[in-house]
C-alpha cells in the first residue's frame, strides 16, 4: 500500500510541477497600457485603439543617441463588433497577443459616451485580466487621438495620463475616477456617474497664445504635436454621456463630495479690486445632510475648508485682523459659486444626481426613499440644496508684505 | 478499530473553521441569498444561534452512541433501514467531496487558467487528497491545524490592506426589508455548514470527547466571525448592487488592493492559501467517504477503497453540472439549503427521536 501511494504521489508531482498549461512569455506578449474606445466608420462597429509597450525602446533610450526619445509605445488600431472582438482582430495586425493586465488607462470617446457606456464596460469587468483599477477618462472628441498624443517628459503616453490624474489633487480640477468607482455609481439606482474629461490641445495653439512663430520645418515634418490636458469632468445622466463640466465646475463637484485635497483660490485683494490674491487651499471636507420636513426632501451640503495666503500681488500689508476677515468672506464666495455652479448645471440642466443625494436620503430615511425612489429622477430636480461654507484662513507664509509695501 | 489516529479537540475546532470559511474566499453564495442586500453580515451574526440549533441532534446523537460514527449507529438504531441511511451519508459525503473538487476547479479555470481542462485540476488534486487520506484522520487535522492560522492571518492582512478602500456607509440602512429575510439568511447561512456532521463521524476519534461540545461551538463563532468581517469587508469596498454581481466576490476585493503601487496584484497569494485550505477541506470529505463506505460494508480497513472512490468522485465532480451555471443553481440557497438540512439535521433527529423510542431495545443488544 505504500509502494503505491508513494507511486501516486510520484505521478502527481510531476502533473504539478511541469509548469503551467498556458504559459505566456513575456516575449509573447504585447503589454497594453492604454485603450481608447471609438466608434468605427462602419455600422455598429468599435474601433479599439491600443497603445502597447515596446519593452526594448524602454529599456535602453541611450542608444539612439541625440535623435529625440524614439516612442516607448506602440499604437495599433483594430475594429470589432464588441470590445473582445476587436481585441482578438488586433492579434492580426499584432504579432503577439493583447495581454491587459497591465491597462493604466481606458478612454471612451465622447460619441460612443453619449450612446452609452454599459455595453462597453460589461467586458472590463467580467475579463479576468483586466483590473478595476484602470483610469476612466471620456475624451471630448476621438478617444484615438489622445490615445497616439505623445508626452514630452514620459515615454510611456499612458503613464504621462495616469500621472495627469494621480496629480489632479493639486488643484482640485479634476475627478480622480477608476472603473471601480464608475461601475459603483452607474450601479446605484440613485447616483448618476461621472469620469474625467481630457481632450488634446495642439501645441501649435499653445504656441500662437504665447506669441511665437512655430519653425516651418518642423511643423511640415511632424504636423501639430497633439498634447492631452485634463479640462473638468464628464457627467452621465445613466450610463449616457449627459454634459461637460469645466474647471471650477468639477472643483464645485469636489467640494460636494469632500475630495478637495488642495488648489488655488483666486480672490481679489480687498485693497485694490485690480490685483489678485490666492489662497491655497490646505484641507477640505464636506457633509451631506438630508432632512425631510412634511414629505419636502432639502439637502444641507456643509463644507469645511482651511487655507493658507499663498501669494498676493497688491500693494498693501493683508495680514492685519480686518483684511483677513475680509478675505476669509472672499473664499467663502468663491467656494459657494464654485458649488452653485456645479448645482445649478446638475439639476437644472441634466437632472442627474453625481452627488449621491438620493443614497444619501436611502441611508438615512429608508422608507420614505421607497416612494421618493421611483420619482427619483423628476425630484432631484426640484429639492432643495443649502450650501453652508466654513472656510478659514490659518497662515500667512514667511513674510507680510511685499517689499517696499508702504505701512498703513 | 478502522482508525487509530486520535485528534485534539483544538485540531476539531481548526478543522470545522478551515473547512466551513475557506470556500468564503472565492465564492459567497450568502450574498445571492435573502436578504440579498447590506444585511448580510447581520444574517451571519445571527446565524450562530440558527447554527446551534441545527447541531443539537447530530450532536446529541454522536454522545449518545460515543464509540459509533452516525453510520454505524444507524444500523444499530434501525437495523436493515440504518444500512439506507448510513448509504445516504456515504453519498453525501462523497457529494461533497465530489462538488468541492468541482469548485476549485471552476475558479482555477476561470481566473487564474483559463485554458486547462477542468480534469487536470479534479484529477491532481483528487490524487493528493487520496495520499492524505491513505494517512489517516490525524495527518489530516495536523495539516489543517498548521494552516487554519495562515489562512485567517492572511484574511485579517487582506482586511488591514483594503480598509482604505472601505466606505462604511454602505452598510446603512440597516435592516432595510426588515428582519424576517435576514432571518431567512441566517438559516440558509447555517445550512451550509455541513461541518456539524464532523461530530458525528470524528467524535469517536477525540481523545477527549467531552470537549467537543466546546469545539464545535468555537468553530462555528470563529467561522462566524470570519464570515462577517468578509461580508463586511466586500459590501463596503464593492456596495451592494456590485458585489452581488461579482462571481468571486472576495477575490475581487483582492485585486482592488492597491497600496501607493508597490503592494499590489497579491490576489496570487491569496490563491495559493485558498488552495491549500480547499485541498484540506477536499481531504476531510474524501476521508469521510472512504470511511464511512468502510463501516458501512464492514471492512478491515478503508485504505483499499480510497482509489476507486476516487474513480467515482472524479467522474461525478465532472459529471453533476453541464457548466458553471448549472454549478451555481445548485449550490444556490433554492436548492442548497434543504438538500443540506435533510443530511446534517432531519436525518439525525429522526435518528436520535427512534433511537429515545427504543432505548431499550439498544441496550438490550
Amino acid at each position: 500500500m505504500k509502494r503505491q501511494l508513494i507511486a501516486i504521489f510520484i505521478i502527481s508531482v510531476l502533473f504539478a510541477t511541469s509548469g503551467c498549461w498556458n504559459r505566456r512569455e513575456l516575449n509573447t506578449l504585447a503589454i497594453i497600457m492604454a485603450i481608447g474606445i471609438d466608434k468605427a466608420p462602419e455600422d455598429g462597429k468599435i474601433k479599439l485603439t491600443t497603445q502597447v509597450l515596446k519593452p526594448d525602446e524602454i529599456k535602453a533610450p541611450a542608444a539612439t543617441g541625440g535623435q529625440g526619445s524614439p516612442k516607448g509605445v506602440w499604437v495599433l488600431t483594430s475594429t470589432g463588433h464588441t470590445i473582445f472582438d476587436a481585441y482578438r482582430n488586433a492579434t492580426m495586425q499584432s504579432d503577439r497577443k493583447l495581454y491587459n493586465s497591465q491597462t493604466k488607462v481606458i478612454v471612451i470617446s465622447e460619441e460612443m459616451a453619449r450612446a452609452g457606456v454599459r455595453p462597453i464596460l460589461d467586458f472590463f469587468d467580467r475579463d479576468h485580466e483586466l483590473r478595476r483599477l484602470s483610469w476612466l477618462l471620456i475624451a471630448k472628441g476621438e478617444a484615438k487621438d489622445i490615445i497616439e498624443a505623445e508626452h514630452e517628459q514620459e515615454k510611456i503616453p499612458a503613464q504621462a495620463i495616469e500621472s495627469l490624474v494621480t496629480a489632479s489633487g493639486a488643484t482640485s480640477m479634476a475627478v480622480t475616477v477608476n472603473l471601480h468607482e464608475f461601475l459603483k455609481m452607474l450601479a446605484n439606482k440613485a447616483t448618476d456617474p461621472f469620469a474625467s474629461r481630457i481632450e488634446i490641445i495642439a501645441e501649435e495653439e499653445t504656441e500662437k497664445k504665447a506669441a511665437k512663430k512655430p519653425k516651418p520645418e518642423e511643423s511640415q515634418q511632424n504636423g501639430p504635436r497633439k498634447r492631452m490636458r485634463l479640462t473638468g469632468a464628464a457627467v452621465f445622466k445613466d450610463d449616457k454621456l449627459a454634459g461637460w463640466l469645466n474647471r471650477p465646475e468639477t472643483r464645485g463637484l469636489n467640494w460636494i463630495l469632500g475630495k478637495v485635497k488642495s488648489g488655488i483660490i483666486i480672490v481679489k485683494s480687498p485693497k485694490d479690486e485690480n490685483q489678485y490674491v490666492a489662497l491655497e487651499i490646505i484641507r477640505a471636507s464636506s457633509k451631506i445632510i438630508p432632512e425631510i420636513r412634511d414629505g419636502q426632501v432639502t439637502i444641507t451640503v456643509e463644507v469645511e475648508e482651511e487655507g493658507n495666503l499663498g501669494e498676493q500681488m497688491s500693494d498693501v500689508d493683508l495680514t492685519t485682523p480686518e483684511y483677513f476677515d475680509s478675505l476669509e468672506r472672499r473664499q467663502a464666495t468663491v467656494i459657494k459659486n464654485e458649488i452653485a455652479a456645479v448645482l445649478r448645471k446638475a439639476q437644472k440642466e441634466w437632472g442627474t444626481d453625481i452627488f449621491g443625494f438620493g443614497d444619501a436620503i436611502h441611508r438615512k430615511f429608508p422608507r420614505e426613499w421607497k416612494k421618493l425612489e421611483k420619482k427619483w429622477d423628476t425630484e432631484f430636480s426640484q429639492i432643495e440644496v443649502k450650501v453652508k461654507v466654513i472656510s478659514t484662513l490659518k497662515r500667512f507664509g514667511l513674510h507680510t508684505a511685499p517689499a517696499g509695501t508702504k505701512r498703513e | 478499530m478502522l482508525e487509530d489516529g486520535r485528534i485534539t479537540d483544538r485540531q476539531f475546532m481548526l478543522l470545522i473553521i478551515v473547512s466551513r470559511l475557506i470556500l468564503s474566499l472565492t465564492y459567497l453564495p450568502a450574498l445571492n441569498s435573502p436578504p440579498e442586500n447590506q444585511d448580510v453580515w447581520i444574517a451571519g451574526l445571527l446565524s450562530f444561534p440558527v447554527h446551534l440549533l441545527l447541531a443539537v441532534p447530530a450532536y446529541l446523537l454522536a454522545q449518545r452512541f460515543k464509540d459509533r460514527s452516525i453510520i454505524q449507529s444507524a444500523e444499530l438504531i434501525l437495523g436493515k433501514t440504518g444500512k439506507i441511511i448510513g448509504a445516504l451519508y456515504v453519498w453525501f459525503f462523497l457529494h461533497m467531496t465530489a462538488l468541492t473538487l468541482r469548485q476549485l476547479s471552476c475558479y482555477l479555470t476561470s481566473v487564474p487558467y483559463p485554458e486547462t481542462p477542468a480534469p487536470v485540476f479534479i484529477i491532481v488534486t483528487a490524487l493528493f487528497a487520496a495520499l492524505a487520506v491513505g494517512y489517516g484522520v490525524e495527518t489530516i487535522c495536523r495539516t489543517g491545524e498548521i494552516m487554519t492560522p495562515v489562512v485567517m492571518f492572511s484574511i485579517f492582512v487582506v482586511i488591514i490592506l483594503i480598509a482604505k478602500d472601505m466606505d462604511l456607509k454602505a452598510l446603512a440602512p440597516m435592516l432595510e426589508k426588515g428582519i424576517a429575510p435576514v432571518l431567512h439568511g441566517a438559516l440558509t447561512i447555517a445550512a451550509r455548514t455541513v461541518e456539524i456532521l464532523f461530530v458525528t463521524m470524528l467524535l469517536p476519534y477525540l481523545n477527549q470527547p467531552g470537549t467537543a461540545k466546546k469545539a464545535m461551538a468555537w468553530g462555528i463563532f470563529f467561522f462566524i466571525f470570519f464570515f462577517t468581517i468578509i461580508t463586511v469587508s466586500i459590501i463596503t469596498t464593492f456596495d451592494v448592487e456590485q458585489a452581488i454581481n461579482r462571481t468571486f466576490p472576495f477575490f475581487s476585493t483582492v485585486r482592488l488592493i492597491s497600496i501607493g503601487e508597490f503592494l499590489e496584484r497579491i490576489d496570487a497569494v491569496h490563491l495559493g492559501i485558498w488552495i491549500l485550505g480547499l485541498f484540506i477541506k477536499i481531504s476531510i470529505y474524501y476521508y469521510l467517504t472512504a470511511l464511512g463506505a468502510a463501516q458501512l460494508f464492514n471492512l478491515q480497513d478503508y485504505r483499499p477503497i480510497v482509489l476507486p472512490l476516487g474513480t467515482i468522485i472524479v467522474s461525478l465532480s465532472v459529471l453533476q453540472a453541464e457548466n458553471m451555471v448549472e454549478l451555481r443553481e445548485f449550490t444556490s440557497y433554492k436548492v442548497w439549503t434543504w438538500y443540506a438540512l435533510f443530511f446534517i439535521t432531519f436525518l439525525p433527529l429522526i435518528l436520535l427521536v427512534v433511537a429515545v423510542l427504543r432505548r431499550r431495545e439498544v441496550q438490550a443488544r
